[in-house]
Parts: C-alpha cells; sequence; structure tokens
C-alpha cells in the first residue's frame, strides 16, 4: 500500500535538502567572498606599504636616482613575527628572490607576475594564502627596481596574507550548515508527519463514517460539516456515489422482493398441487398435472420479465437505426392478433407510409410491443385501438378504459400494478407497461399516460404517447 | 369444522379446498373480496383462510370489517406478503395467524386445526367425553380402549358434538358445520350420520350411549349416569 505521508517524506525531503544545499552553497561562497575582500583590501594595505617603505628606503640612500645599492628590509611588525599569518617577498623581474619577510620562517613564496589580481596558493607546508605581486617602488612606471649582485633590476613584491583562519571558519559554518541541515531533515519529516497527521484527519474521520455505511444503511451520508476545502469535492463525489448505489440497490432490492412476491402464488400453487398428489395420490390425474405445468409456465414468464425489464432499467440503448413506423406497429400486432380477434378488437393505424423513428429496433418492438398487447387484453371487447403519430408525438396508442381511473395513472407504470389488483391470471405479470418505460427511457424518449374524454362514448380514452 | 377459503388463484383454491374436504372440513370457496365478506358475514364458519391480495375488496379491509362487526371468527391469513411489516399489520388488524406462501399443506391443515379448536375453548387435541377420547389431530377416536373406525363424516360429527359437550346442537348447525356446498344434504342425512356414528359408540352393549337425542332441538354428546 502506498503511503501519502512516505510519498511526501520522499518528495519534501530531498527538496528541503536541495534548497538547503543551495542555499548553504551560497551563503559559504557570500562569506568566502566576503572575507576574500577583507584579506584583498588587507594586501593591498600592506602591498601599498611595501611599495612605498621600498620607495622610501631606495630615495635615501641615493637621491634623486631612483636606484639603492641594496634592498632594505621592511619594517613592519605584521612582517616580523613568524606564523603572524602576514607575509612578504621581493623578487627580481626574472624571478630571483631578493628579499622575503621573516614571518615565513624559512618557507618561499612563489615569484609571480603584478597582474593585479589576488590569488590563492598552498605554501610548502600546506598553509593557504591569498597573495598579490606588484612592482616595487611607488608604483610609478619603471620607477621599482632593485639592486642584486650589484646590478640594479626592476623588482617585484609579493605580499600573501594566510587564509587558515577564514578556512577555519569556512569550515565552521560547513559544519554548521550540514549540523543543521540534518535536523532541519529530521524536523521537517517530523512536521510533515504531523502535518500529514493533522492534515489527514479529516480523512480517518471521513474512512470511519463510510465504513459504517452498510447495505441496510445505504440511506447514510457523508457529513461536509468542517471538512477542509479540498477534500469537500471528494466527499460531495463520494455521496453522488452513493446516491447512485442507493438507487441501484433499492431497485435491486425491489427486483428480488418483486419477484420473490410474485413468484410466491404460482409457488404455492406448485406446491400444493405436488403436496395433494403425494396425499392422495387417486387425485392425481392428468389435469392436475397439466396445473402444475401451468403454474410453472407462469414463474417462467414471470422470471423472463423481470428479467428483461431488469436489462432494459440497466443499460442504455446504443444502437442507431431508421425503423419504418407502420411496419413496426403491424409487427407488433401480429403476436396480439388472436387474443385481439377473440375479442372483437380492431386496430387502426393512422401512420404515413414512410414515417420512421430512430433508436434500437428491439427496443422499440418491445415498447409498442408491450403497449399493444396491454390494450388488446384490457380494451372494452369489440372495441377499437388506433395508433396514430406526428412530429411532437413520435407515437399514440388509444383505446377505451372504462376501469382506468385518474389516479391509476401515476402507479401504472408500477411493477406488478394492475387495475383490479387480480393475480389470478396466468398470461399477464403486470410487467407490461414498466418494461414499456424502461424501453422508452434506454431510448431517451419520454412514454406518458393519460386519460381523455371521448365523443359518444361513456368511457374515457387511455392514451399512451411516445415523444422524444 | 366449517372453513371460508378466499383466495384468487384459483389454482390454488381449489387444490387447498380438496386437500381440506378430504380431511374433515366443509369448505366454501371464494376468489373475490366482496362475495367473501358475503359469505363471511351470513355463514357460520369456524375459520377462515383469509388472502390480502384480492380483487373486489382487499383481504385486511374484510378482516377489518368484520372485526368492527364484532365476528370472531378465527382467521388465518394466506397471502406472499412476507414483511414483517405485513404480518404485524395484519395481525394487529384481527387475524389469528398467518401464513405465507409457498406453504406446505400439513402446515396449513395443522394451523387451521389450532383455530377452530381455539374457537370452542379447546387448548389441546385431546378431548375426552366418558370413557371416549377424541383426538382431532390425529383425527381419531378411541372408546373404551376400543379404536373406532370412522368415516371423514362421521368423525367430523363426532369432533363437532366433541367440541360441543353438553351443549344442543340443531341439525342446521350440524349440517352447516358437516356438509361444505358440494355435498347437498338431505333431510335425514344428518340423522343416518348420528345413527350411524351411534352404532360405532357402542362397542360393547354395555357401554352407555353418549349422543342423545333433544326432541325438536337437536342432538347432544355427554355422559350421563345410568
Amino acid at each position: 500500500m502506498k503511503s501519502i505521508r512516505r510519498r511526501l517524506i520522499l518528495w519534501l525531503l530531498p527538496g528541503f535538502a536541495m534548497l538547503w544545499l543551495a542555499g548553504g552553497t551560497a551563503v559559504y561562497f557570500l562569506f568566502q567572498a566576503s572575507e576574500f575582500a577583507r584579506i584583498d583590501n588587507e594586501i593591498e594595505d600592506l602591498e601599498r606599504s611595501v611599495r612605498l617603505l621600498t620607495a622610501a628606503e631606495t630615495a635615501k640612500e641615493h637621491p634623486g636616482t631612483g636606484y639603492g645599492p641594496r634592498l632594505r628590509r621592511v619594517r613592519l611588525p605584521e612582517f616580523d613575527e613568524p606564523g603572524s599569518g602576514f607575509y612578504y617577498a621581493v623578487f627580481t623581474e626574472t624571478g630571483e628572490p631578493l628579499q622575503q619577510s621573516p614571518s615565513l620562517d624559512g618557507r618561499n613564496l612563489p615569484a609571480a607576475k603584478p597582474d593585479g589580481g589576488a590569488s590563492n596558493i598552498r605554501l610548502e607546508d600546506g598553509e593557504h594564502v591569498r597573495m598579490k605581486a606588484a612592482p616595487l617602488g611607488d608604483g610609478r612606471r619603471g620607477g621599482g627596481r632593485a639592486r642584486a649582485g650589484g646590478k640594479t633590476q626592476s623588482g617585484i613584491a609579493v605580499v600573501a596574507v594566510s587564509l587558515e583562519e577564514v578556512r577555519k571558519s569556512l569550515a565552521t559554518l560547513v559544519v554548521g550548515m550540514v549540523i543543521t541541515g540534518g535536523i532541519g531533515s529530521a524536523a521537517c519529516a517530523l512536521l510533515i508527519g504531523l502535518a500529514l497527521r493533522d492534515g489527514l484527519k479529516p480523512l480517518r474521520v471521513l474512512g470511519r463514517e463510510v465504513a459504517r455505511i452498510t447495505p441496510q444503511s445505504l440511506s447514510s451520508r457523508c457529513s461536509t460539516d468542517g471538512l477542509p476545502r479540498e477534500i469537500e469535492p471528494v466527499v460531495s463525489l463520494l455521496n453522488q456515489l452513493l446516491d447512485r448505489f442507493e438507487e441501484g440497490f433499492h431497485r435491486e432490492r425491489r427486483f428480488s422482493a418483486d419477484l420473490a412476491h410474485e413468484l410466491r402464488t404460482p409457488l404455492a400453487e406448485s406446491r400444493s398441487l405436488i403436496e395433494m398428489g403425494l396425499r392422495y395420490p387417486d387425485e392425481m390425474n392428468a389435469s392436475q398435472q397439466q396445473e402444475i405445468l401451468l403454474a410453472s409456465a407462469r414463474m417462467e414468464r414471470i422470471v423472463n420479465a423481470m428479467l428483461q425489464l431488469a436489462r432494459c432499467e440497466a443499460t442504455a440503448a446504443r444502437d442507431d437505426e431508421v425503423i419504418g413506423l407502420r411496419h413496426l406497429v403491424e409487427a407488433s400486432w401480429n403476436p396480439c392478433r388472436v387474443v385481439a380477434e377473440e375479442r372483437g378488437i380492431h386496430l387502426h393505424i393512422d401512420l404515413p407510409p414512410d414515417g420512421t423513428v430512430r433508436g434500437s429496433a428491439d427496443l422499440w418492438s418491445l415498447l409498442v410491443g408491450n403497449l399493444l398487447a396491454n390494450a388488446s387484453v384490457y380494451a372494452p371487447e369489440k372495441s377499437s385501438v388506433s395508433v396514430s403519430g406526428n412530429n411532437e408525438i413520435l407515437l399514440r396508442i388509444v383505446n377505451p378504459a372504462p376501469d382506468i381511473r385518474q389516479e391509476d395513472l401515476d402507479r401504472m407504470f408500477d411493477r406488478f400494478w394492475r387495475a383490479d389488483q387480480v393475480r389470478s391470471g396466468d398470461q399477464h405479470s403486470g410487467l407490461g407497461l414498466p418494461i414499456a418505460r424502461a424501453c422508452a427511457d434506454a431510448m431517451g424518449l419520454s412514454l406518458t399516460a393519460s386519460l381523455e374524454a371521448s365523443e359518444g362514448l361513456a368511457a374515457p380514452m387511455l392514451s399512451f404517447c411516445i415523444r422524444r | 369444522m366449517r372453513i371460508l377459503l378466499v383466495e384468487d388463484s384459483k389454482r390454488l383454491r381449489e387444490t387447498v379446498a380438496k386437500v381440506m374436504r378430504r380431511s374433515g372440513y366443509r369448505v366454501d370457496e371464494s376468489g373475490d373480496g366482496e362475495e367473501a365478506l358475503w359469505k363471511a358475514r351470513e355463514n357460520a364458519y369456524d375459520a377462515i383462510i383469509l388472502d390480502i391480495m384480492l380483487p373486489g375488496r382487499n383481504g385486511l379491509e374484510i378482516l377489518e370489517t368484520l372485526r368492527q362487526e364484532r365476528c370472531v371468527v378465527p382467521v388465518l391469513l394466506l397471502t406472499a406478503r412476507d414483511t414483517v411489516g405485513d404480518r404485524v399489520q395484519g395481525l394487529r388488524q384481527g387475524a389469528d395467524d398467518y401464513l405465507c406462501k409457498p406453504f406446505a399443506l400439513e402446515e396449513l391443515l395443522a394451523r387451521v386445526e389450532v383455530l377452530c379448536r381455539r374457537g370452542y375453548g379447546q387448548r389441546v387435541p385431546l378431548i375426552y367425553i366418558g370413557d371416549l377420547e377424541v383426538d382431532t389431530v390425529a383425527r381419531r377416536a378411541v372408546r373404551a380402549g376400543h379404536s373406532l373406525d370412522l368415516t371423514a363424516r362421521e368423525f367430523s360429527l363426532l369432533e363437532l358434538l366433541a367440541l360441543n359437550p353438553g351443549a344442543v346442537l340443531s341439525r342446521t348447525r350440524i349440517e352447516e358445520h358437516i356438509y361444505d356446498d358440494w355435498v347437498s344434504p338431505m333431510s335425514n342425512v344428518v340423522d343416518s350420520t348420528v345413527y350411524a356414528l351411534r352404532k360405532k359408540l357402542a362397542v360393547t352393549p354395555e357401554l352407555p350411549q353418549l349422543i342423545h337425542t333433544r326432541r325438536r332441538q337437536g342432538y347432544i354428546l355427554e355422559e350421563r349416569s345410568k
């Protein structure tokens, strides 16, 4: 299982470490640059002193010439004490050493060209220094000269300052940053954990609420009170999901209950007949066996109708065919023809020959077939069923309905609803109209029923209209 | 025992009625609520088996109407509605028992027997009158240790008399309880059945007669001292 805490820590800790590293590096180099600038100023001052002192010495010994018989040692307290960290050396232009400060204590500064910049080097004993070279004298062009081996030459003064203190400071800074970075990372991990625990608390509460929802309590919903804004949409969607679950579950439960209820009577019939046969074998004749068969056939019809209804309710029609209306009505009337003729019911079709509808041919057939079957059975004997259609109403099926009342219209699409609630008939399960409506719904159509007064007839007309 | 069986499923109604008749009950049938209410009002039944979903008038409405009219005949609701709410509603509305479909015929018969017995204040299925023992469940009678070989109608008559010990039962009442719509009672059918029953009860010559005639009133079952 993936942990949000682990994932956040895996992302945030390296991020924090990189930020810390970048910040620390910036601080390190800024501090270093600042120290180098300070040291460069010191070097500048010392170098200026060295140049001025050597220039003053030369002028004193040979006034007006600019050349001295020999180079005098610069006497500044920083250069006298060994290990003071301040060094200088004087070289001829060819790099021969002429003089070194006592503070070098036998070590050597390298000769360098006076290019104006300071550079870092290591002395023989490993001490890091920052040094700068400058021509001897007062800085005037050709003014710096030194005498070596009895000859007067131009000279270069090299001034260096130890970097050991700076390096120690930088090392301390690095150690400090590593320690604080480590502590910061640990603190960051801890804070992430605490923040997550606090931030995810509503999710835990939500989880507990969801865990309490059972098939028996599907009407429960998760509360959005006090939830963070970020979680509210999730909870709203979860509640919408529960709405759909509840509706589906309710539908399935109603299906099971309806099915069980409707099957109980034919089951009781079969069982009673069989028990009677076992109890009184002389009663079990061919007629009784035929009755058992009829009861079984009734159960089969109910189960098939319920499954058909469930399929229609559960799926949306994908087919989009062009169906000839007249042919559809005629084909759907054929299965009802025998019953209709026995009852003297006449079908009157008032549809244009080229009238068409779109949708699934199977669903249309089921829809119209159930409506016509309903009319053929429940319309009064010797009456007529008329079918018409126009641009607004795709199909309208009308028949006289003396037993239907206005209040029945709301309930007639309920499963197993019958006008007189008689279940004794074997042929009708009370599922025809619910199947018809489910077919219409599946194709995105509307199927409605209404009662209309009829001219010259006492019975009202029951009208089923299919609209887009 | 005379039973009214109200069930809209013709197949089930006829089957149950047939079995009950063969078990010695007189059964009137109805598949319509209005007709059932009329029959219940007009006739004296020992029990009513009542479906709930009925054309014409709902079974619960019939029950409520009967109870409002102070009809105390025991009613067994026989229905496909099996939820606790349905059972509670049915029992609270005045039903004495509730049986869901599908059911075992044996169970239905047993429950109807209990209801009929309860109507006569009998809690146990054994009725003793002197040395006569009548078992209403086993539908068997024993006198002085001798088992009686009775026809269904003779047993029904004996059961009716035994359930009303010491009470005079008129021929009309006996006819009502013993014969159903399918058997047209002749004027002397009750007398001939009583005669046959008396003969069978006299297992030995010295045993006293238990069924006595009350002139112009009817018959009475009781043990009289010699």
